[in-house]
């Protein structure tokens, strides 16, 4: 087992480097480069020049590329050219405010998804399947800028309950940051908590109709031992892949409900920084993404390897 | 081991006559008519959506703006007075185009991708998976983001980049597909006998391995359709005088309080849209291969 | 232990139906069947029997889409088809339990096999934990299974096949059941082990009060462990008695066709056809309407195949299902027609030769075989496995024209990828495949080309063997085409032609794979790899994966093509009946090597090597006599683990292992005569003076 983890720590390594070249590249090619955005556009070319030449932009690719990652290993991401802030510091500041609607959207789908998964395969062509593939189905069919929008008309223009956007500390007032998170967290775990409670279903399904499934109800084995000791563990291992997967469109759907929120996030950071063209915050956004992504998929690995007897005790 | 076929309950083979065509099982099931006709119906209006709106679409009336739904606008008007109705059918158009457009282009790239290198396997397989693995590990909205940011953002360029993103999820599908059916016994046999790759790959394997493959593209559809939304919403898609729904939607953000029929019947569209989709989706599945969706994520 | 008078389980009129695509299918039709403690009933029958589905009604766990018709199930009197779910419940594992055919899909993988015994004594018996596992580690031990302690807390994946079957014959037996059920247990696994297994179920008989019903195919295991039996032919029991009535005196004509079509291991050398089955097992409809067994019977006569049969009692205990049962007493199947005037001729000409062959199998993946390790700078670092599975191991074979060679061994042995490195599927991580002294991995364009033409290779499955996109016509044009033997004019007649040469109607050529029954795909397989006219064939297990009443056919036609075709075969099978029957000089291979090989007779009459002995005294022979009185050479179960020792890799099993010598250098060439080779550290003259198996002696009485 210690060879599985070493190797899915070096593929996530090397995965990285890799993603912060592609990164790279791509911002080369970015029209416009971080003199001309400091300077305006229209100054004299001697002095873009001077700039450009000051700031190391005509050095070769390879050159800049390597200062650029020498300061990430620092921890150095460069300043924002727009903000005028270093990137880092920014960027964990927005990470503190996404992360409180990450983690408790994540742990909300995968309680409600995988327990609404269990039910309909359990009960499977029965009412309360039908209704949890209906309720499904609307999850994984509606875009999720729409049902923020939806929800905000519903709950503030109808009912005027909670706040539709904006965002406060939690530390500063628990109640208010509550109060901030409902919609936000209830747009974003409808759609994912569709997608893992069908996956669940499925792979659920695909178990009970296993032959070991049968053996163990062959042997006269209480219903209820049937499913949860010996089904539902093996039932959970392509549902703990499928919450990794999700923790990447997490962060995908991160970025439209913040901008149809209002919360001032990484996502809504990372827009900003596309749309300004603000080359350092970007690189700097996407490292993090997929930092971040990197470590969610090595905890699901490490999960898997841990509930998988096949893996943990490989044939000696 | 001995095939004990018949054994298996249920699973008698028919000597008989001739298996039941795909097409033929697939209409019986209630999903895939309902999706079924619920696309051909939101095809048939896209092609037909200019002759059968009741005001030009881009038309301003500037008298009439804001309007709830009445009579002569049946979906209202939003701030320049323009019929929500005709702009709602028009806006089939693009919605529709961009997510065939984003499906096949990830198909065409996608497929030969996964065939190649599913043959030829080795290590042009395993770096080639381990590259495309660090692409799918990305968001696709932040991907798509990322690409279209180089270029000034429009509607094909938008349909080009999801289908570029989308790529990987098609290859890796087809490569697993592949894979299995080149070590079975028939391919084998092609082998022993001297065939040329071409053939094995075009003749032996992709007649068998198009059903998988056909459900991963449907389930693609649909993630295309609604990430190009999300995309427009937030910007980066089409852009005005575009007639798309995401941009309805973001350009009715500023009058949701007032006025929420500009945002809601442009989403109810591509609810619909993407319903339908979904329904026919989900009952080729089922035809085609029962045990599939563990695909990538959106 | 003696039977009792009141059977514990009885069938009475059991009827199945299934509801399918293609309407009602009638699987079980009218089974009446009894059982008594003590004994054990054997349930023989091939593929749409239904033997399987009633195991699958008896514990009331039938698939979706089958009803009970009608009929009765009685355990102990009380009407199983009558209880509830609950009443069930306390029922399985209880007083009736079963023991299915694969056991490492049998049994849950994420659980410990302890716990699993465990589980079912405390449900039961409301016994507590500690008692619980204290009783699974001692049912492990009475089953048989080495070091049971450890054992109980392995998982599943852990322990080897034959491991795995006694696991679950322990689950079976945990609550001391009245009825234990087993379904093909020893099918998915190696002759050597499954002969272990048999053993067990012998021991078991004797010892546990139960009455057992054991499904099976196969003749061989039936003549070994049964004492009374029941034959199914197409839903319906044709014949029922005691063992050995039906095998010294069957009274049905699919029973005597059965025995007469099996290979035995010492067969009455009169060339090599057997007598054979024609025509293949009926698609069951709703309900018979005439002789089941009819079209494929040579003594039906007044149109008997035309009437429904049904079972007439005999005597007291036997029963069959024909009405001209008492003019077949004694009657023989009729021998094969063996073509006099073609024989199989061998010469002295090399067909195809391999040098010191050897297939390394290393994972995929270049971080492969990473793990973590002590030392370095950090304490730790990252470090390599070489790992590699050694698939063939330095063999060396040559193959004569117009001869088969028969490859014998057990799974993991390497014959199949000795077959396939043979016709270049594969290639060898060391040493050459020779043709005419070139070596063939060499060969590209012309010479590559008349390679792939002149060896062809027939495989074992013939459900994967066939796309099942293409139309057989396109199947067997393609090698015409691709090597310009025929044009696309002339194609359709050569299609044709093939498939009156492997005896198939010519209707079938429009026809897709899935509407063809098992042998007749074989057949196409055949037909395909004779298509491009070669030289020399790999048949890999050409009949395993066929009902038994098909195989003596297929291997006829085999026969048939060597000697009008001039073909040479290399002919792999684990079976050792069949390549007794037709291989001329057989190798036996074990673990990648080669142990033994020569003429046949020399090699199986008398065996020499250890392992030679072993599986030849494994084999269950049908024919209760011999199966229970012959000595058997037991071998320990294989453990699974990879060979960590140098020298001769049947050292852990070895009956006769010598310690510090077999297990240190590889073992010696020995050579009683020209052409026969054994490798053992044993002279020769230990070797011959090793007791001759009871088997042989029955054979030299016979003769």
């Amino acid at each position: 087992m210690t060879g599985f983890v070493a190797r899915r720590l070096l593929y996530i390594l090397i995965a990285l480097w890799v993603i912060s070249l592609i990164v790279f590249s791509i911002t080369q090619i970015l029209p416009g480069n971080v003199a001309i955005m400091i300077l305006g556009e229209h100054k004299e070319p001697e002095i873009l020049r001077a700039l450009e030449t000051k700031l190391g932009l005509n050095d070769p690719a390879q050159v800049q590329y390597m200062r650029w990652f020498g300061g990430v290993l620092r921890g150095d991401f460069g300043s924002s050219i727009v903000m005028d802030r270093p990137v880092l510091p920014l960027l964990w500041e927005r990470l503190q405010r996404s992360a409180g609607v990450a983690i408790v959207s994540l742990l909300l789908t995968a309680f409600i998804g995988i327990v609404l998964g269990v039910v309909a395969a359990v009960r499977d062509n029965r009412f309360a399947d039908h209704f949890v593939s209906v309720v499904s189905f609307l999850g994984i069919s509606v875009p999720e800028f729409f049902w923020g929008i939806v929800l905000i008309l519903l709950v503030a223009g109808h009912f005027e309950l909670l706040p539709t956007s904006g965002y406060v500390e939690l530390a500063k007032d628990p109640v208010g940051w509550m109060k901030h998170m409902v919609l936000p967290v209830a747009t974003l775990t409808f759609t994912l908590m569709a997608h893992v409670s069908r996956l669940t279903r499925s792979s659920m399904l695909d178990v009970l109709r296993t032959q070991y499934v049968r053996a163990a109800r062959a042997r006269g084995l209480p219903e209820r031992s049937v499913l949860y000791k010996h089904a539902l563990r093996n039932a959970l291992l392509p549902t703990i892949t499928v919450l990794a997967i999700s923790f990447g469109w997490l962060m995908g759907g991160i970025v439209v409900v913040e901008a149809v929120f209002a919360i001032p996030g990484l996502g809504g950071l990372f827009v900003f920084a596309i749309q300004q063209r603000d080359i350092p915050l970007i690189q700097g956004s996407i490292i993090l993404i997929a930092a971040s992504f990197a470590l969610a998929n090595l905890a699901a690995d490490l999960l898997y390897t841990y509930l998988d007897p096949r893996i943990r005790y490989a044939p000696a | 081991m001995m095939s004990t076929l018949a054994d298996i309950p249920g699973n008698v083979p028919s000597r008989s006559g001739r298996r039941r065509p795909t097409w033929r099982l697939a209409l019986e099931r209630p999903t895939v008519v309902i999706g079924g006709l619920t696309v051909m119906a939101l095809i048939i209006i896209a092609i037909f959506a200019p002759w059968l709106v009741n005001f030009p679409h881009d038309k301003f009336h500037i008298v009439d703006r804001l309007l709830p739904p009445n009579p002569r606008y049946w979906f209202g008007t939003d701030e320049f007075g323009r019929d929500v109705y005709s702009r709602v059918l028009i806006g089939t158009r693009l919605s529709l185009l961009i997510g065939l457009a984003a499906t096949a282009v990830c198909m065409l790239i996608g497929t030969p991708l996964g065939l190649l290198v599913g043959y030829l396997g080795g290590k042009i397989d395993e770096f080639t998976m381990r590259a495309l693995d660090i692409i799918m590990s990305f968001p696709s909205i932040v991907f798509g983001m990322l690409i279209l940011s180089i270029t000034t953002p429009s509607a094909t360029k938008t349909a080009v980049v999801v289908g570029i993103v989308y790529a990987p999820a098609i290859a890796r599908i087809t490569r697993s597909v592949t894979l299995s059916i080149k070590e079975e016994e028939y391919a084998l046999a092609a082998r022993a006998r001297g065939e040329s790759h071409t053939y094995i790959i075009f003749g032996e394997i992709l007649p068998n391995a198009w059903p998988p493959i056909i459900v991963e593209a449907s389930l693609r559809l649909t993630f295309a359709i609604l990430v190009a939304a999300s995309l427009s919403f937030l910007g980066f898609g089409a852009q005005p005088p575009d007639t798309d729904w995401g941009l309805m939607i973001a350009d009715a953000r500023p009058f949701m309080a007032g006025s929420p029929w500009i945002a809601l019947f442009p989403g109810l569209a591509m609810c619909l849209t993407v319903f339908g989709c979904n329904l026919l989706g989900d009952g080729l599945r089922d035809v085609l291969d029962p045990r599939a969706g563990f695909s990538g994520g959106r | 232990m003696g039977s009792d008078a009141q059977p514990v389980l009885e069938v009475e009129g059991l009827s199945i139906d299934y509801r399918t695509e293609a309407g009602t299918i009638r699987a079980v039709d009218g089974v009446t069947l009894a059982l008594r403690r003590g004994e054990v009933l054997g349930l023989v029958g091939e593929s749409g029997s239904g033997k399987s589905t009633i195991a699958s009604a008896v514990i009331r766990l039938l698939a979706a889409n089958a009803t009970v018709a009608s009929g009765r199930i009685l355990l102990a009197g009380e009407n199983l088809l009558e209880k509830s779910e609950v009443e069930l419940r306390e029922i399985r594992g209880n007083r009736l339990a079963i023991v299915f055919q694969n056991p490492l899909t049998s049994l849950t993988p994420s659980l410990r096999v302890g716990e699993q015994i465990a589980e079912i004594v405390r449900v039961h018996k409301q016994a507590s934990r500690e008692a619980a596992f204290a009783c699974a580690i001692e049912l492990l031990a009475r089953v048989g299974l080495p070091d049971p302690a450890t054992r109980a807390r392995s998982y599943p994946h852990q322990l080897s096949g034959g491991m795995q079957q006694r696991a679950m014959i322990a689950c079976a037996l945990a609550c001391d059941p009245d009825v234990l059920i087993m379904d093909e247990p020893t099918t998915a696994l190696d002759v050597t082990t499954e002969a272990n297994i048999l053993d067990l179920v012998a021991e078991l008989k004797q010892r546990v009060n139960a009455g057992i019903l054991y499904i099976t195919h196969d003749l061989g295991v039936v003549a070994r462990v049964c004492d009374r039996l029941a034959v199914l032919y197409a839903s319906q029991v044709v014949e029922q008695g005691s063992v050995e009535e039906l095998f010294y005196a069957p009274k049905h004509p699919y029973t005597i066709g059965l025995l007469a079509s099996v290979p035995r291991p010492t067969p009455a050398r009169t060339g090599k056809k057997l007598a054979a089955i024609p025509g293949r097992i009926p698609t069951l409809g709703s309900t018979p309407t005439s002789c089941a067994f009819g079209p494929r019977c040579p003594f039906a006569c007044n149109g008997c195949e035309e009437r429904v049969q049904t079972l007439q009692a005999i005597d007291a205990s036997r029963q069959t299902r024909c009405e001209r049962h008492a003019a077949l007493t004694g009657v023989a199947w009729p021998a094969p027609v063996s073509d006099a005037a073609v024989m199989p001729t061998t010469t002295e000409m090399r067909v195809v030769q391999a040098e010191d062959l050897t297939l390394i199998y290393r994972a995929d993946g270049w971080l492969a075989g990473v793990r973590l390790a002590r030392g370095g700078p950090l304490g730790l670092r990252l470090a390599r496995d070489d790992a590699g599975v050694l698939a063939v191991d330095g063999v060396s074979v040559a193959l004569c024209k117009g001869e088969t060679l028969g490859l014998v061994g057990e799974s993991g042995s390497g014959k199949s990828t000795l077959g396939r490195m043979l016709v270049k599927l594969l290639d060898p991580t060391r040493g050459r495949v020779l043709v005419e002294s070139n070596d063939i991995a060499q060969f590209t364009g012309a010479a590559l080309r008349a390679c792939r033409k002149s060896f062809q290779i027939v495989f074992q499955n013939p459900e994967s063997s066939l796309n099942p996109r293409h139309l057989i016509a396109d199947i067997l044009a393609r090698p015409l085409l691709v090597h310009r033997l025929a044009t696309a004019e002339t194609v359709a007649q050569r299609v044709c032609d093939l498939l009156r040469i492997v005896q198939l109607p010519i209707e079938y050529a429009e026809r897709y794979p899935h509407q063809l029954s098992g042998g007749e795909k074989q057949r196409v397989g055949i037909a395909r790899a004779i298509a491009t006219e070669p030289r020399f064939i790999v048949c890999d297990e050409p009949v395993t994966a066929l009902d038994v009443s098909v195989r003596a056919s297929i291997l006829n036609l085999l026969t048939d093509l060597q000697a009008r075709l001039g073909l040479t075969y290399l002919f792999i099978a684990h079976d050792l009946s069949v390549v007794r029957q037709v291989a001329d000089r057989v190798a036996v291979m074990y673990l990648g090597r080669i142990c033994e090989s020569g003429l046949v007779d020399d090699v199986f009459a008398p065996p020499h090597h250890p392992y030679t002995r072993a599986l030849l005294s494994a084999i269950p022979v049908p024919d209760p006599r011999i199966a229970r009185s012959a000595r058997r050479l037991r071998l320990p179960d294989p453990s699974g683990a990879p060979t960590t020792w140098s020298g001769c890799n049947f050292y852990d099993r070895c009956p006769v292992r010598i310690n510090g010598v077999c297990d240190r250098r590889p073992p010696t060439l020995r050579t009683p005569k020209a052409g026969h080779s054994i490798y053992c550290h044993h002279d020769l003259a230990a070797l011959q003076a090793q007791e001759a198996p009871a088997r042989e002696l029955a054979r030299t009485e016979a003769a």
